[in-house]
């Protein structure tokens, strides 16, 4: 065994400080090897005795656990806002998230971002926004909240680029409360969240991007083909890890992902055909 | 006392607050290296642990489910604040160091802490989990929704960094 070999070894092991016999053996003869173990060794024992600063949110959590007369726990939104309370004992504890709701707004988003551009020009009449306002639920939902605030800018946006920048920060957020709701939501829940995916990226997006200027092209679509590709993996790396039911929805994300990402570098690309 | 909490048994998730709450809290400060970022996720984590205690299978690791909530949280956090990585503190304040701190040395405890600090965030959270909290690879790939050969790797790449930095260059081999 030579020394890179053994360092290999220590390095990805479990346990630096416990190192295979055939390692020992290599360590008993190299003095420089068992230098390098010892500081190894050394480094990890250290880490352990970093010290953080004190919190005292911790007794002030408790405390609050304590005190509480019943109900039900709250479920925090991605954004920290607490959820809508949730129903009785025996229904689920996840708050109900009005997802038809958000495919509607999703709808008139997408309907304002393509159809603002191709018929309308730039200026999208208040009208459209106004209907899309009556229509948000009474109680804040923290996504739609985001996608209220995201369909705002929308409409105040000045060119198709910014509009579908817009579209790009839409899929953040998107993205952002889709983890969240990884660990707990029905696979009802999460078929939706497909959809407004599906959406936004293939009726949004991609159809937006279709009638960019060639020129404007790669500066606006490469960021979005970028936040697109990190969307697949995400959605990939979740579907692995999901009970079947769930892992369906995720797929599909990955799916609408990997097909945006195409698309767009395709649409790119075109830029430098003669 | 997990069953207990389940059954919505208030005292009982506050004692599983009281175990692992320093722990998460730690965790998360090494990842967000703000106190009160880490506060807040803890804290959250915690909330939405047990707003979903019902989906939490009994015999499985809880401290797993409750350290991939966090994590989930804190990518949502730090995609929001579009920090990449982050300049430590100048000072570890609002702490007094114990007698182990004061053998190592003050120098030594913050080199290492500023090496940690400098490591990617997938590094840096995949060695701490195996190094201070002493998660199997497997542990890890749960808690990171990544599989056990990526932990391994990481954790690797995480060693092989702080080696370069904080190791004396090595001496020729002895025969």
């Amino acid at each position: 065994m030579n020394c890179d070999r053994a360092k290999t070894l220590l390095m990805g092991s479990h346990d630096p400080s416990r190192p295979a016999n055939e390692v020992a053996a290599h360590l008993e003869q190299c003095a420089a090897c068992r230098n390098w173990h010892e500081g190894l060794v050394r480094i990890e024992r250290r880490i352990t005795q970093i010290s953080v600063p004190r919190s005292q949110a911790k007794r002030e959590l408790v405390r609050t656990l304590l005190a509480g007369k019943g109900g039900e726990w709250e479920d925090p939104s991605a954004d920290g806002v607490a959820s809508s309370p949730t129903q009785d004992e025996t229904a689920s504890r996840f708050p109900t998230i009005p997802l038809h709701h958000a495919l509607t707004l999703m709808a008139a988003t997408v309907l304002l971002a393509v159809g603002g551009w191709l018929l309308l020009a730039r200026s999208p009449t208040p009208q459209m926004a106004t209907v899309v306002v009556r229509r948000a639920p009474p109680r804040p939902d923290p996504l739609l909240t985001q996608f209220s605030e995201n369909h705002l800018r929308l409409t105040q946006a000045r060119s198709l680029g910014e509009r579908l920048e817009e579209l790009g920060r839409f899929v953040d957020h998107l993205h952002d409360y889709t983890r969240d709701q990884t660990i707990s939501a029905e696979p009802a829940t999460l078929h939706n969240l497909a959809r407004i995916y599906d959406r936004l990226v293939s009726e949004g997006m991609v159809r937006g991007a279709r009638t960019l200027k060639p020129l404007e092209r790669e500066k606006v679509l490469a960021p979005l083909a970028e936040r697109l590709a990190r969307v697949e993996e995400d959605a990939e790396r979740w579907a692995r890890a999901a009970a079947p039911n769930s892992a369906e929805p995720m797929r599909q994300i990955a799916a609408v992902a990997r097909l945006g990402t195409r698309q767009l570098h395709a649409l790119i690309r075109e830029e430098g055909t003669p | 006392m997990i069953r207990r909490a389940q059954e919505g048994d208030r005292e009982s998730f506050a004692g599983l607050v009281e175990a692992y709450w320093d722990r998460l809290y730690r965790w998360l400060y090494h990842l967000a290296h703000d106190r009160h970022a880490a506060e807040d996720l803890a804290q959250e984590a915690f909330l939405k642990a047990l707003a979903n205690l019902h989906r939490f299978q009994a015999g499985t690791n809880f401290q797993a489910w409750l350290f991939r909530i966090a994590y989930n949280r804190f990518v949502n956090h730090y995609r929001r604040s579009a920090r990449s990585r982050q300049p430590l503190p100048a000072h570890l304040v609002d702490h007094e160091p114990g007698p182990v701190e004061q053998a190592i040395g003050r120098e030594a405890r913050d080199n290492i802490a500023r090496a940690i600090g400098r490591l990617p965030n997938d590094y840096r959270s995949a060695l701490l989990l195996r190094v201070d909290e002493g998660m199997s690879f497997r542990e890890i790939a749960g808690v990171l929704e990544i599989t056990e050969e990526t932990a391994r790797w990481r954790v690797f790449k995480a060693r092989q960094k702080l080696m370069e930095v904080l190791a004396p260059p090595a001496e020729p081999e002895a025969k």
